[in-house]
């Protein structure tokens, strides 16, 4: 028998609703569908003049999430190398979180990284 | 003081695994959640690149927060996300690219921020769909 945590939106039976989207908390690991929490480990904001290497010591590819300050107070989502030919992006060794600034500027970088392993 | 954790191993691992690879929830470690999500229908100027459109999304308690976001056209079955091109419906080959681009999704303090380039002669409707998480 699986254990389980659930707490349900309001309006919603936590003892009958199967779908996750109506719990505001939603654990179970006998679920077949093995919905996992992903788990902060790190947030910080650095300023980012061309490389910046931020080591996570995890031995594997966490997933992570970078956001640029583009302007003053304006947050972008970053990705891999920018196709529009903007200047900000990141990549992710099983060492690095690897934050990459090509604009000659440098900027603020804030950045998450999870424990939970993407390969 | 003992310190109280509320955590559930993924099946077949142990409860007291150091990894934190191996649970599908454990109170040690802040989880993501989403705060809002919703839906904003917007149209496409034809041949026109740098369309910014805005939602605000009334959470300024939380300062600037997570955004991330996905766009359909309303004639595709498929989404796309920032840094990416649409792909046509049937046809689309490896490296090929759609006509329209949705450049980035951004927030400040009060908004909510979807860039597009349209590079089709003709208006686009685009859905895009929006999450905020913290």
């Amino acid at each position: 028998m699986g254990q389980t945590i659930k707490v349900a939106l309001s309006g919603y039976d936590a003892e009958t609703d199967k779908n996750p989207d109506h719990f505001s908390l939603f654990v179970d690991n006998d679920d077949s569908n093995d919905y996992i929490l992903i788990k902060e480990k790190e947030t910080d904001t650095v300023i980012v003049s061309s490389t910046t290497n931020i080591s996570h010591d995890l031995a594997y590819i966490p997933f992570c999430l970078v956001f640029a300050e583009v302007s003053d107070g304006v947050w972008r989502k970053l990705f891999g190398f920018p196709i529009n030919g903007s200047n900000y992006w990141f990549e992710v060794s099983t060492t690095n979180l690897i934050l990459r600034n090509t604009s000659g500027s440098p900027i603020n970088y804030q950045y998450h990284i999870f424990y939970d392993n993407i390969t | 003081m003992t310190q109280q954790v509320i955590k559930v191993a993924k099946k077949g691992k142990s409860a007291h695994s150091l990894d934190p690879n191996d649970f599908v929830f454990h109170s040690s470690y802040n989880t993501f959640k989403i705060l809002k999500e919703g839906t904003k229908t917007i149209t496409l100027s034809a041949s026109t690149n740098n369309q910014t459109f805005s939602e605000a999304h009334d959470l300024a308690p939380f300062t600037i927060p997570i955004v991330t976001a996905f766009a359909k056209r309303d004639s595709a079955s498929q989404v796309f996300a920032p840094n990416g091109f649409d792909v046509e419906l049937w046809g689309a080959k490896l490296g090929s690219a759609g006509d329209v681009t949705f450049n980035y999704v951004q927030a400040d303090k009060d908004n909510i921020y979807f860039n597009f380039d349209n590079a089709k002669g003709t208006t686009v409707a685009v859905t895009i769909r929006y999450f905020i998480l913290g």
